[in-house]
């Protein structure tokens, strides 16, 4: 199979989606002329023009209200927001119009919309520009939020959300981009809500998603060294949530942790944790435990912003405690 | 009021910000008093609930309060007697505040988790102070003094009350992780057994596993002890660690396992007259007796019935190759069922010694984990005690048990006329969802056929009758 990075996997799907659909656009600062911030839509605005690759100005409510306005009247919008950290700025779009609108008309309107966004740290860009917030979106009901970790699950999850009808909220890792891996010729898509079993295992399970799943991945192959089996879980998207293979491999393993760059409280892993204790405790024969960002903004040194965001070591240490 | 003079001291008109900025800790407690007695916002009503203080409890028998309403109720103190399906507890508060409302009136029953009483909540509510209890009068105006602000949340403390409530809630410390505790409960093992080795000490999955019974609790089909038990005093009991296993065992069985029941009259004069000719020429220690022959014959009619010597655990369906026999042996405090190995294989002589020393290891407490484990079917026999007729628990996972009971001197019709039969119920109880009546009719037929054949001297021979499979 051909290798390409995360970057060149998502920009061919959003290539491969508007050459399929013509209602397909994207929309965001600087993704047009410049080819985004970290260079995604590069080659879009000269192939299909500026009707389609639309240059925004620096104003979140504005595009993602009028992404929510262009896909309730039949366009499947692309929105870029220029991180994850801006979409603050219109979180009242987001929540209180994108994820609603399908609900309060009864079904009878629909809105077909990607957000797309970078998002993580580790890259000493500070506290306001360095957070993983899918929490707050997992959080509401009426969006999908998919966060791939892979450049095969980059493309085909976002071919895969695009020809959703939902609003789907899609989280890059800014750390993933350059990352390569194999990527199946021709058109396809991976499917919302199914985990990948990374990695088979007995002793314990470890559950992650996005950039984590890489430190995850090689804390498993640590404790391989050590004689431990971890079985490893990409979970894809978060929302919707694979439970079935989650609590299929906990029925099998007995233990399990989590492993987020998020914030701790309020996390993802706490909803997981949480859906395990309550779908399948008497499989369990250790709490499960939270490997996740320190509950803290994010600090600009690099040796604290390093120690707040999960390494190997955490996740080994946290293993070490399950078993 | 205090709270009032706190209020004042306070300096409740002094902007929150300055004194948040100059000391925090302190203005957030001064204001929090300030809310709690101004009235304001009343300290929250406690509920107090009927408590789980067993595994098992489901409900719970209101025996006394140590309080009537309106009275006030320090942490610590005593507050009401309750008698659980295993014991009798005291159960006390840990929460201080009036008594305002008592929902479950002693006498009365209530389920786990209840609403038997409410603490704190409107002063107003509170009803006129009645007569005081004897033990507030000596403690003087101790028991009346105003409410105090409420520190923690409410809980409840168990005060251990007869010696089963001792052992009831060192039961209930048991750390143990849930897999753990939900395999240890489905095979009848009492985890205060059991080191754990997990994270605090915790009792894995694999420390349950590797457990070996030295000696065993096992549970099985409850027979009466063997010997009458120590004097019991009426009134609370408590449960030995072998009894409750026992009880978890049979409760566990019964829930699960659907049973149903046949029974056979068999004519035992011609076995009889068979393990008295063997028997002629043996020592007493060495005699074969019915029960070893009952051994015999049902572990070569179980080669013809897999589905009666199976398992079947949760995890699915599992035929046993061997006929490994439980022998259900009572105790002064519970029972055990060790496992004759193999014993579709051995001659008479062979499961004749084999079950004397099963008996022996039982007297002294001494088996190896070997002894315990792996059964596939198991008799109950009660003969020698002169039971007519009785059903036995099936001891999971197994699929089936065999009742025996006594052989007894029984008019019955042969040929037309009246005659005396030595004969002998059994009766066989079956886990419906892996076998039918009718395969367990022919299981009893071709037993009763074995055994009115008498017939052992031929049958010495192995699986005289049947092939492996």
């Amino acid at each position: 199979m051909p290798e390409t990075t995360y970057r060149e996997a998502l920009n061919d799907a959003l290539r491969e989606e508007m050459q399929r659909d013509p209602a397909v656009f994207i929309l965001g600062e600087d993704v047009g002329l410049f080819g985004g911030a970290f260079k995604v839509t590069e080659g879009l605005y000269a192939e299909f023009g500026e009707q389609r690759v639309i240059d925004m100005p620096i104003a979140e409510g504005l595009i993602i209200g009028a992404a929510i306005g262009a896909a309730m009247t039949g366009l499947r919008p692309v929105a870029e927001l220029m991180t994850v950290n801006f979409a603050l700025l219109a979180m009242d779009q987001i929540v209180n119009h994108a994820a609603k609108i399908r609900y309060m008309f009864g079904g009878k309107a629909k809105v077909p919309l990607v957000i797309r966004m970078p998002g993580g740290g580790g890259n000493q860009l500070g506290a306001q520009h360095s957070q993983s917030l899918e929490a707050y979106f997992l959080h509401c009901p009426g969006l999908r939020v998919v966060t791939p970790s892979t450049p095969e699950d980059a493309k085909g999850l976002l071919k895969e959300a695009i020809r959703d009808d939902n609003p789907v909220i899609f989280l890059e890792h800014e750390n993933l981009y350059n990352t390569r891996g194999e990527v199946p010729p021709g058109n396809y898509t991976t499917p919302m809500g199914k985990a990948a079993l990374r990695r088979k295992g007995t002793d314990l399970t470890i559950l992650s998603y996005s950039g984590m799943t890489l430190i995850a991945a090689a804390a498993a192959e640590e404790l391989a060294g050590e004689g431990i089996q971890a079985e490893l879980i990409d979970l894809r998207t978060i929302s919707p949530l694979d439970m079935e293979t989650v609590l299929a491999s906990i029925r099998k393993t007995g233990r399990a942790i989590i492993v987020e760059e998020g914030w701790k409280t309020g996390g993802v892993g706490a909803e997981i944790s949480a859906r395990i204790h309550e779908q399948a405790l008497t499989a369990l024969d250790a709490p499960v435990v939270r490997v996740a960002g320190k509950d803290t903004p994010m600090p600009y040194a690099r040796n604290l912003e390093q120690a707040a965001i999960p390494c190997v070591e955490d996740v080994i240490q946290a293993a070490i405690t399950v078993l | 009021m205090r709270g009032e003079g706190l209020c004042a001291a306070a300096g409740y008109s002094e902007p929150a910000d300055a004194q948040l900025l100059s000391n925090p800790v302190s203005q957030i407690r001064t204001a929090t008093v300030c809310i709690d007695v101004a009235g304001k916002e009343p300290a929250m009503p406690d509920e107090i609930i009927m408590p789980k203080l067993s595994d098992t409890m489901v409900e719970g028998t209101l025996l006394k309060w140590f309080k009537r309403e309106g009275d006030y109720v320090q942490q610590g103190e005593t507050l009401f007697e309750v008698e659980t399906d295993k014991a009798v507890l005291e159960v006390e508060s840990s929460v201080d505040g009036v008594l305002t409302q008592i929902l479950v009136q002693a006498g009365e029953r209530a389920p786990v988790g209840a609403v038997i009483a409410v603490i704190g909540g409107e002063l107003q509510k509170v009803v006129p102070q009645k007569e005081p209890l004897p033990e507030e009068a000596q403690k003087g105006g101790q028991a009346k003094k105003p409410p105090e602000l409420i520190k923690e949340p409410p809980q409840l403390k168990v005060v251990p009350h007869t010696r089963g409530a001792a052992e009831i809630a060192s039961a209930r410390d048991i750390h143990a992780s849930p897999a753990a505790k939900s395999y240890a409960l489905s095979r009848g093992i009492d985890l205060a057994r059991i080191a754990g080795t997990g994270g605090g000490g915790m009792i894995t999955l694999k420390d349950v596993r590797d457990f070996q019974p030295h000696p065993p609790p096992t549970g099985g089909a409850p027979t009466p002890p063997r010997r009458q038990e120590a004097v019991a005093t009426p009134g609370a009991a408590s449960l030995s660690t072998m009894r409750k296993a026992v009880a978890a065992t049979v409760s566990h069985s019964k829930k699960t396992i659907p049973h149903f029941y046949l029974s056979y009259d068999i004519d035992m004069s011609a076995a009889l007259t068979a393990l008295a000719r063997l028997n002629q020429s043996k020592i007493d220690a060495e005699k074969i007796s019915v029960n070893d022959a009952l051994i015999r014959a049902a572990a070569a009619t179980l080669k013809q019935y897999p589905y009666l010597n199976a398992l079947y655990p949760e995890q699915g369906l599992f035929l046993k190759p061997e006929v490994n026999m439980g022998i259900v042996i009572g105790l002064p405090d519970g029972l055990i069922i060790p496992v004759l190995r193999r014993a579709d294989s051995l001659t008479l002589e062979d499961i004749s010694r084999g079950v004397k020393q099963l008996r022996e290891k039982a007297e002294a407490g001494k088996f190896s984990s070997d002894d315990l484990t792996d059964g596939t079917f198991t008799i109950s026999n009660l003969g020698m005690l002169g039971v007519s007729d009785f059903a036995a628990i099936i001891y999971p996972p197994q699929t089936a048990i065999l009742a025996v009971s006594a052989v007894k001197d029984t008019a019955v019709v042969k040929d037309g006329s009246l005659a005396v039969a030595k004969m002998m119920r059994v009766t066989i109880s079956v886990d419906h969802r892996v076998v039918d009546g009718i395969t367990a009719a022919h299981f009893l037929r071709d037993l009763k056929q074995y055994l009115e054949a008498g017939d052992f001297e031929a049958a010495e021979k192995p699986c005289c009758t049947v092939e492996d499979d």
